[in-house]
């Protein structure tokens, strides 16, 4: 075969098939030498138009080295692909040949440059350098130029559908990475339902580790069923995946409106729809009580035992109420000018009432005389704290236990502690009523059949209060402390 | 992950029912006798059974407000597995886990157990709600047990 028809003919199979540039334009060179009968040529890559072509997978930081380099040597590096080889070179000062046109890579050679064709190459309209031939026997003719232009619009073409594979690469990869980074659990089916994708959001949530299951299939035919081309529905993986999922889906169509493939996108709602779950359960079984006491009370006659009913009934209410404002996040209070001596010298009538009702005493402290400094709370809030947390004690002490109430200020703060013996507790207090969440964790799990959210809500009155309220069950007796910072807290 | 071994269930028997308790006995009985011409045991064979007259009786309870509401049962057994899928045109969306556990602290009323009991019963159980249009449950169960290596059923269904 004529080495012109066979060079082209190679070079064809390289722009086919060759992902590399550095080689192509290797091949691109080769093929022009042969099919002009020039002696030697080059490409000149000028500007970033090497960094742009060779490094088009590279990262940012390294096109930055190399701009760094360019900046560090004031000359800038350019592209030179030879017959053999392609190389980053610096560019060579400029020296005064004004309409020479020939590249400064081609003196390097040691050689006579007799003759020159040099043509610009264009990618996606953008100039990017220049092939140049050498020394054809006799000249370079008219017929040789446009054979080359040509040859170059087909490299172009090449090299612009090769940069624009690249670019499709990366974005796919990118679009890939989205994909699997999305904390919704996305799946993509074809027009028959059969899943072809799923992203790792999904992959967690069906397939658990360790626990086979199908529930896959088992739920793709009502998902998939739906006539609406986009919905929502709701995944309930009760066993063994224990998972609600909110499910919505589109369904994409062709041009002629055939079904194209159906996308699914499933959010995690497990936690919420426990929280919900829990409220719900909790409230149902409170409402159901407070039906019954409200039923009872209608048949019962006897004052005392209408009073008791009345009295459960206002426990659970006050539960509710309590659920209520803990539910709501941070309690509001309405903080204005008070002294300790005024928030405790206002709940005592009450409490000491309370108290000699139920046989109980209360040991009154001598107050500071720091107690009559200005602090800002909501004096009706604590009062109610102070009284929730006397009526604790009074349900649970033995009778004749005397409370002992203390207050002195500490470090900064208001400390004001109810002391009893320990052995005066039928029950002991349990720490974890200070936490509604377990308080209702453990009512739900029926551990006890109490209920209780007193403690709880204290607590959060003394937090309103940038306070604390805490339990200590000590060896001889039992403490319950509130923490009131002094000063315009 | 092989996704392609994951398609959608086909469910080679389905029947319609009226949305009445009394077309509970239509489904329970043929499935009984194919089970027991499997070879699966009795007590798996009641389990099945309880299983399927409790999602039905939630389907005819809560999901056919309307008369003409119909109810679809469809079950394949495959490869010692059989897959039950009963659905309502009800439509209501509700949590499952919710009512499973409000059965085991209420002390009110006789229903809400049926969930829980196709729970335990069941290997897997699964839900899927199209709000305003269909509920369907679906539940599936190892026919026999683990260390067996050749079963009727294996054999009877490929």
């Amino acid at each position: 075969m004529e080495s012109v028809t066979r060079a082209i003919l190679d070079l064809w199979q390289v722009l086919a098939a060759e992902p590399d540039m550095g080689r192509l334009l290797t091949s691109v060179v080769r093929a022009a030498e042969i099919a002009t009968g020039a002696t030697f040529g080059e490409i000149v890559l000028t500007n970033d138009s090497w960094t742009r072509l060779e490094y088009q997978f590279a990262q940012p930081a390294e096109l930055a080295l190399l701009e760094s380099l360019r900046n560090r040597l004031g000359r800038r590096i350019i592209g030179v692909v030879t017959n053999a080889q392609a190389t980053l070179q610096v560019e060579e000062p400029a020296t005064p040949s004004p309409g020479s046109g020939i590249p400064q890579a081609a003196r390097h050679r040691e050689t006579m440059v007799d003759s020159a064709l040099r043509l610009p190459l264009q990618v996606e309209g953008t100039h990017i350098g220049f092939l140049t031939l050498f020394n054809k026997p006799g000249g370079f003719s008219a017929d040789d130029r446009e054979f080359m232009v040509t040859f170059l619009g087909q490299v172009s073409t090449t090299i612009e559908r090769e940069v624009m594979r690249v670019r499709l690469t990366r974005i796919e990869t990118r679009l890939q990475g989205i994909f699997e980074a999305i904390g919704d659990g996305l799946l993509v089916c074809d027009r028959h339902g059969k899943p072809i994708l799923a992203n790792r959001a999904f992959r967690t949530m069906f397939f658990p580790p360790g626990q086979p299951n199908e529930a896959l299939p088992a739920v793709l035919p009502p998902l998939l069923e739906n006539p609406a081309d986009t919905g929502l529905q709701e995944v309930v993986l009760l066993k063994p995946h224990a998972r609600v999922l909110s499910s919505s889906f589109v369904r994409t169509r062709d041009e002629t409106g055939k079904v194209h493939e159906m996308i699914l996108s499933l959010r995690d709602i497990t936690h919420s729809k426990r929280l919900d779950q829990k409220f719900l359960q909790l409230i149902s079984i409170l409402i159901r009580r407070m039906e019954r006491l409200v039923t009872a009370l209608g048949k019962k006659r006897r004052p005392r035992t209408r009073r008791r009913v009345w009295h459960r009934l206002r426990v659970i209410v006050c539960n509710l109420v309590h659920l209520s404002e803990l539910k709501a996040g941070p309690l509001r209070v309405d903080k204005l000018p008070l002294t300790v001596r005024e928030w405790l010298e206002e709940a005592k009538p009450r409490l000491e009432t309370r108290l000699a009702k139920s046989g109980h005493g209360l040991h009154w402290p001598a107050l500071p005389d720091e107690a009559d400094e200005m602090v800002f709370a909501d004096g009706g809030a604590l009062q109610r704290a102070l009284r929730t947390l006397v009526a604790f004690h009074t349900g649970r002490l033995a009778a004749g236990t005397t409370i002992d109430l203390r207050l002195a200020l500490e470090q900064g703060a208001w400390h004001l502690r109810l002391i009893t013996p320990r052995a005066a507790w039928k029950s002991l207090p349990d720490p974890a009523l200070l936490d509604w969440q377990s308080c209702l964790d453990r009512f739900l799990e029926e551990t006890r059949r109490g209920f209780f959210l007193g403690l709880a809500f204290i607590r959060q009155v003394m937090e309103a209060h940038k306070g604390m309220f805490s339990c200590t069950v000590a060896e001889d007796h039992v403490v319950f402390l509130f923490t009131l910072p002094s000063g315009a807290f | 992950m092989e996704l392609e071994r994951y398609q959608p269930s086909a469910y080679p028997d389905s029947f319609i029912l009226p949305g009445k308790l009394g077309a509970v006995e239509k489904v329970r009985g043929p499935l009984a006798a194919r089970l027991t011409g499997l070879g699966v045991p009795q007590d798996r064979i009641n389990h099945i059974c309880l299983a399927l007259d409790e999602a039905l009786t939630n389907a005819v309870e809560h999901g056919s407000a309307r008369p003409e509401h119909t109810i679809e049962v469809s079950y394949r057994i495959e490869n010692d597995w059989i897959e039950i899928a009963v659905t309502d045109q009800g439509g209501i969306v509700f949590n499952p886990e919710f009512f499973e556990q409000l059965a085991t602290i209420k002390t009110w009323g006789a229903g809400g157990r049926g969930l829980l009991l196709i729970r335990r019963l069941m290997d897997e159980l699964y839900f899927v709600f199209t709000p305003g249009r269909a509920t369907r449950v679906i539940f599936r169960k190892r026919l026999f047990e683990r260390e067996a290596a050749a079963t009727p059923a294996a054999a009877a269904t490929g």
